[in-house]
């Protein structure tokens, strides 16, 4: 299969283990990509890694520089163990917001990065399911997860109370040319791979940047949003690009007319339920993707919430705006993303940066 | 006052698209305060500085944005589909009269046979009276905002019309302003007039942060008992100003309300104490940004709020006015 896309760092970043409150292994891949390109990076007290890079030439403002803040998460969804039964059965409990339904009969990783102990989600096979069994989903709180112990304390020699756990699932590349990516995390990890690659491509052009660019890869974003605060306020940005991806309803959605579609370009909204965003930065940004050249796509709900919702109330108020990489099946084992929205994503937000659009 | 709340209904701004407003109030406080700006998300502030000695900071909050409608899709039909900013009673927006910030007109209408009670956003449309969707866009883009048509009515003894909430906040504050300017003032006074307060209080949070205020009030509408259904509160139309004690977003301060009460009592200004048991308002923000204000708010007794015909009376307006004033300068 052809790798036209330069997706390897996507990859790598998907199968990383990083449930939320547990991203210390994602921050520390990341900070080995970004240590030599940025100018200074620091791991806060909420884990969050916020990595600077300095402007320089004619545009920028040395006295007063212009902060703009970029931020992803690193965090996916996962599960958290909350008991042991006695025939060796772990009970969860879901980080993050997961449908029952496509956790059951699923492959996970509990543990941790290096500990990676294999379990399966219990599922009854369809034939021995009662007719009322069949119509409604087991609820996450009564699933087995199956680790292969036959009593407690050998499943507790291995694991813990406590433990986390993610979907078990290898990043690859389908379809024609592999342009369609398939993995777990996708939803927080391809913002992160961008962000990493816009610092690269800044760093080997040795671009002159009109404005101090801080990045941010925030922690606990499945959960809440109170680390994205945090780290808000402590860069206390002037303008903020919220990374993060949609769900793209083009393969489910009952109205594929109002559905973001993959393979249509980054996202744009206007508003959702968490922020209504900065209007002015919005419309400059649309210009910009015309100018461009950068496929985009408004966004036609206002459905979901991102970042911003801390970002633009932190302190004395963040100028927001939101771009967002359409991912399938959101929050399974299997998201799906076109690697030419991704390639989108990273021309966007260089663009942006470089134009002084933002 | 009526001049100025039919200039300020007639600015359509919804929240997170204040600027038309903002403008029109720009024009109306700047000669009348000593500092005007904007923070990063639009609220607008103007500042008035006091001459005592040990003059303290007193934020003054009314918020510019209204409720309406945002477009989020054009069918091929021409019909526009929305999204509701703020809370929408669909009895009183659907067949209304709608305009939207670009000065298109149009009707609000449910989808045909959709039952009253279970009307919402996803079964709405807009009818500009376009034949499709090309001609539609010509009109109207993803993103722009309608509201329901401004108005302002004097009926009997009252004034009715649109958006009420919280443009006579605003007004209240212009006529605060008016005042001081003719006077000393003992206090640092910020007139803030906030954004996007009807999704949820989000714009007096970043302003109340800056400012750092010693008390922070905020003057915006209240529900009231005086009609036929409405719930038990002993608010009217016409009871005067309300001194709010709580609402479901905020338990004011006591020294806030005590000292309204004492100066209300001193000062002959009709008031009336208010509890709301459904709805917040900027003072919660004011209360808890930053390291915290003593705050409370004056409201103006409202009937039929988030309607098309949100109904004022002028005494009441007057009467928050002279109790804002008596609070500045004594507090």
């Amino acid at each position: 299969m052809k790798k036209y896309y330069g997706t390897e760092l996507v990859g790598k970043l998907s199968e990383l283990f990083g449930p939320s409150g547990c991203e210390g292994n994602v921050a520390e891949f990341i900070i080995s990509q970004i240590d030599d390109c940025c100018d200074a990076y620091c791991t806060d007290r909420a884990g969050n890694v916020i990595a600077k890079m300095c402007g320089s030439g004619l545009e920028y403002n040395a006295a007063e520089p212009r902060k703009v803040m970029v931020c992803a998460h690193m965090d996916e969804v996962g599960v958290m163990i909350r008991d042991f039964d006695e025939d060796g059965y772990i009970k969860i409990a879901p980080i993050g917001s997961i449908d029952p339904r496509v956790l059951c009969g699923r492959n996970l990783v509990l543990g941790d990065e290096d500990k990676r102990i294999e379990g399966i989600v219990a599922s009854k096979a369809i034939h021995m399911q009662s007719p009322e069994e069949r119509k409604h989903a087991t609820p996450i709180y009564k699933m087995n997860v199956d680790i292969g112990a036959n009593t407690e304390s050998e499943a507790r020699a291995e694991l813990d109370i406590g433990d986390v756990g993610v979907f078990a699932s290898n990043f690859s590349l389908f379809g024609k040319d592999g342009r369609y990516m398939k993995g777990k995390a996708l939803d927080g990890r391809i913002p992160c791979a961008a962000m990493i690659e816009i610092m690269r491509s800044f760093r080997e052009s040795a671009k002159a940047l009109p404005c101090d660019v801080y990045f941010a890869f925030t922690c606990c974003e499945e959960t809440s949003f109170s680390a994205t605060r945090v780290a808000a306020q402590t860069i206390k940005p002037d303008a903020a690009i919220v990374l993060d991806s949609v769900e793209a309803g083009d393969a489910v959605s009952g109205e594929p007319s109002c559905a973001v579609k993959l393979g249509e370009g980054v996202a744009i909204s206007f508003a959702d339920r968490g922020a209504i965003y900065d209007r002015r930065l919005t419309e400059l940004a649309i210009q910009e993707a015309e100018n461009g050249n950068v496929k985009y796509q408004i966004k036609k709900t206002t459905s979901g919430k991102t970042g911003a919702v801390n970002i633009q109330r932190a302190c004395e108020g963040v100028k927001v705006i939101s771009l967002a990489v359409p991912v399938r099946y959101m929050h399974s084992a299997s998201c799906v993303a076109d690697s030419e929205d991704y390639i989108s994503l990273k021309n966007f937000v260089y663009t942006m940066i470089t134009a002084n659009k933002i | 006052m009526l001049n100025i709340l039919k200039a300020l209904n007639n600015c359509p701004s919804i929240s997170g698209r204040e600027h038309s407003i903002s403008n029109k109030i720009m024009g109306y406080i700047a000669p009348l305060t000593d500092k005007v700006y904007e923070d990063a998300m639009g609220n607008l502030i103007a500042v008035k500085c006091g001459s005592a000695e040990d003059k303290k900071k007193i934020m003054l909050c009314a918020h510019m944005d209204e409720i309406g409608f945002m477009v989020t899709h054009i069918e091929e039909s021409g019909m526009i589909r929305v999204t509701t900013i703020g809370g929408i009673n669909f009895v009183s927006a659907c067949f209304s009269y709608v305009v939207s910030e670009r000065g298109v007109k149009g009707v609000l209408v449910p989808n045909a046979g959709v039952p009253a009670a279970e009307i919402k956003a996803e079964n709405v449309y807009i009818d500009i009276g376009a034949k499709d969707k090309k001609e539609a866009e010509k009109k109207v883009k993803l993103g722009d905002f309608f509201v329901a048509e401004p108005s302002v009515e004097k009926i009997g003894k009252r004034i009715c019309g649109r958006p009420m909430d919280d443009r006579i906040g605003c007004v209240a504050l212009i006529k605060i302003a008016e005042k001081l300017s003719e006077t000393e003032c003992k206090n640092d006074v910020y007139f803030c007039f906030s954004v996007q307060e009807e999704v949820g209080i989000r714009g007096s949070l970043t302003a109340a942060f800056a400012i750092a205020a010693d008390y922070g009030i905020a003057f915006d509408v209240t529900a009231t008992g005086d009609t036929p259904g409405s719930k038990p509160m002993e608010c009217s139309i016409g009871g005067g100003a309300a001194i709010k004690i709580k609402d479901s977003s905020v338990i004011c301060d006591k020294l806030v309300v005590d000292k309204m009460i004492e100066l209300a009592k001193e000062n002959d200004i009709k008031y009336q104490c208010e509890i709301l048991l459904a709805g917040g308002t900027d003072t919660a923000s004011m209360q808890r940004a930053g390291a915290g204000a003593h705050a409370g708010a004056i409201s103006i007794p409202t009937r039929y709020i988030h309607s098309n015909v949100e109904m004022i009376d002028s005494g009441d307006v007057n009467a928050c006015v002279d109790l804002a004033v008596a609070f500045v300068q004594n507090v």
